[in-house]
């Protein structure tokens, strides 16, 4: 028989008042127990009293199936049953912050459905989404399409989304999209449109060239193109040129507030602004495939497109696109130098050393100039080459996206 | 010059009466401090009440690397983040309690991630015993038949 101070200890480790750990206010356990594993975070119910239904309001909650190896039936429906438990016993009263659903394949378009639903009525704010259902695609939950809270949203296999109604997000600050099909220029224009407070916008693994973003508040904007579908068009022509992209397929962007870019790809935007005074980073990749013939077009362009972003300070060019303005010298030289603020020059290298493999670079001296020549801050200019690693990555992201019949 | 630098510096004072002479570039990382300095009901020398000397030093060393190492690589921020972490647990819940009060934000996220990875895929009694202050007859009596259930369902 335990004696009374005993049993009080007893009882006051169970209230969790006695350690320090359990003393933590919710916000701050919620905090720890988002920093690891879902399993592990709901496992500290047994703990004690005051671990119970800790869980049961945490705002983020991460489901994230694991493709590797390459799951079967049996592995999907026990996720799917998971998901289904942790939102059923929740908290209904405890608002979501942080929603990731990476469920990979699955086939019961309700799955997702709900699944998203539950995290829009529980106003969650920053939403991650990498699902697609075969052979039936999913639809997005209406209330997500008007959603007041979200303020940023993620889509991995846009392919796999239905893009038939754009999305009109009062709140949302951040969208990105990961692979799309042709078709859904639409959709990317209205959605644009329609969601007026956008400060940051990533498109990734594009296939499209013919969309307008009007953003008023937009300040960073991201465009990666889906270079092995330019090698897959590429192919077709039988090496000897490229396919110029159409006059009539352009890029249209309107954001005066526009303080970074990023380009990866063939296509040059159009910015329509007259200038863009809070431009500061500029980071532009063109891809073209090896041995191929550059167009006098692409490098016009190309001038065209620095020309409107003469306001940056800090410009990341890859070699590729030094090749492509060094090829038609008569074009760089009727044009100005149009970078009057630069003191910072990034240069890529490693993929062009990649794919000549030489330890040595040869610099087209006469771009150099060209690009360096305006700045009244060349004095400190500074010249750096960087290693970008992740590029592998991103081309295995793009060819995933590509083909997922496949799965 | 003096005065100069004098303009950007700020005294904190601890619980305990320690002042600290802090960049104020530094000091605004906690946003509660930047804050008061904003809406100028701040004068020369802020009382960060509830911290203690010990405490409010490694803060301000938190503060200051990560105010340096803007340049540097974030690896090394990582690695000088994780040996920083690496406390007994008591100064640890002192270093969350006070990084939660005074709101900076970096170093609650890599406590919080420090102690999410202490108990991260540990069994229930494991975790009472080192964190909640179990002891261990206890464990072994009262909670004899709970943690056989426990240990069962969750390792």
């Amino acid at each position: 028989m335990e004696d009374s101070s005993n049993q009080k200890k007893k009882q006051a480790i169970e209230d969790g008042e006695e350690d320090r750990i359990s003393s933590l206010p919710d916000p701050i356990l919620h905090e720890i127990l988002s920093s690891m594993d879902l399993k592990y975070a709901i496992q500290t119910c047994a703990l004690s009293k005051r671990w119970r239904y800790l869980w049961t309001s945490l705002p983020n909650l991460r489901f994230d199936f694991d493709p590797y190896p390459p799951p079967n039936d049996s592995r999907r429906l026990q996720f799917a049953h998971f998901v289904n438990q942790v939102l059923s016993q929740r908290d209904t009263n405890s608002n979501l912050c942080n929603f990731y659903f990476s469920p990979y394949f699955c086939d019961h378009p309700s799955f997702i459905e709900n699944s998203l639903s539950y995290a829009i009525s529980h106003n969650v704010q920053q939403l991650h989404v990498a699902a697609f259902c075969h052979p039936n695609t999913y639809q997005l939950p209406l209330c997500l399409i008007n959603s007041e809270s979200l303020k940023s949203l993620t889509f991995e296999y846009g392919s796999q989304v239905p893009l038939d109604k754009s999305l009109a997000l009062p709140g949302l600050k951040t969208l990105h999209i990961t692979g799309f099909l042709n078709g859904s220029a639409h959709f990317i224009t209205e959605t644009v449109g329609n969601c007026p407070n956008l400060e940051t916008l990533i498109l990734d693994c594009l296939q499209l060239n013919d969309f307008n973003i009007t953003a008023p508040k937009l300040k960073k904007l991201e465009l990666w193109y889906d270079d092995e579908g330019w090698l897959s068009d590429y192919y077709q022509l039988d090496f000897d040129g490229l396919d110029p992209v159409p006059d009539e397929q352009k890029i249209v962007v309107s954001a005066p507030r526009l303080t970074s870019f990023k380009l990866e790809g063939r296509v040059s935007p159009v910015f329509s602004a007259t200038s863009l005074p809070c431009l500061d980073n500029v980071d532009i990749d063109i891809r073209v495939p090896f041995n191929a013939i550059i167009e006098r077009s692409l490098s016009l362009n190309v001038i065209n497109m620095l020309g409107q972003l003469r306001e940056a300070s800090s410009v990341t060019l890859s070699l590729i696109t030094l090749e492509v303005l060094a090829m038609h010298t008569d074009v760089l030289k009727s044009h100005p130098s149009p970078f009057h603020k630069l003191k910072h020059l990034n240069l890529i290298a490693e993929e062009l050393i990649q794919r000549v493999r030489s330890p040595t670079l040869t610099l087209p001296l006469n771009v150099i100039t060209y690009l360096t020549r305006g700045s009244s801050c060349s004095d400190t200019l500074v010249v750096k080459f960087l290693d970008r690693p992740w590029i592998e990555h991103r081309r295995i992201l793009g060819n995933f996206v590509r083909s997922p019949q496949q799965f | 010059m003096s005065s100069s630098l004098e303009k950007n510096m700020l005294i904190l004072r601890s619980s305990d009466g320690e002042e600290f002479i802090v960049p104020e570039v530094v000091a605004v990382m906690s946003k509660a401090i930047k804050n008061m300095v904003e809406d100028e009901c701040a004068s020369n020398t802020i009382p960060v009440p509830n911290v203690d000397a010990n405490i409010l030093a490694m803060v301000i060393e938190f503060c200051k690397k990560h105010d340096e190492s803007e340049a540097e690589a974030a690896s090394d921020l990582k690695t000088f983040d994780s040996e920083f972490v690496n406390r007994g647990q008591e100064a640890l819940y002192d270093l969350i309690t006070a990084a939660n009060f005074r709101d900076v934000k970096e170093l609650l996220d890599a406590l919080c991630q420090n102690v999410a990875e202490m108990i991260k895929g540990k069994s229930v009694h494991h975790i009472r015993i080192q964190f909640l202050g179990y002891q261990l007859f206890e464990i072994l009596t009262s909670n004899f038949i709970w943690n056989i259930w426990c240990d069962r369902d969750f390792d």
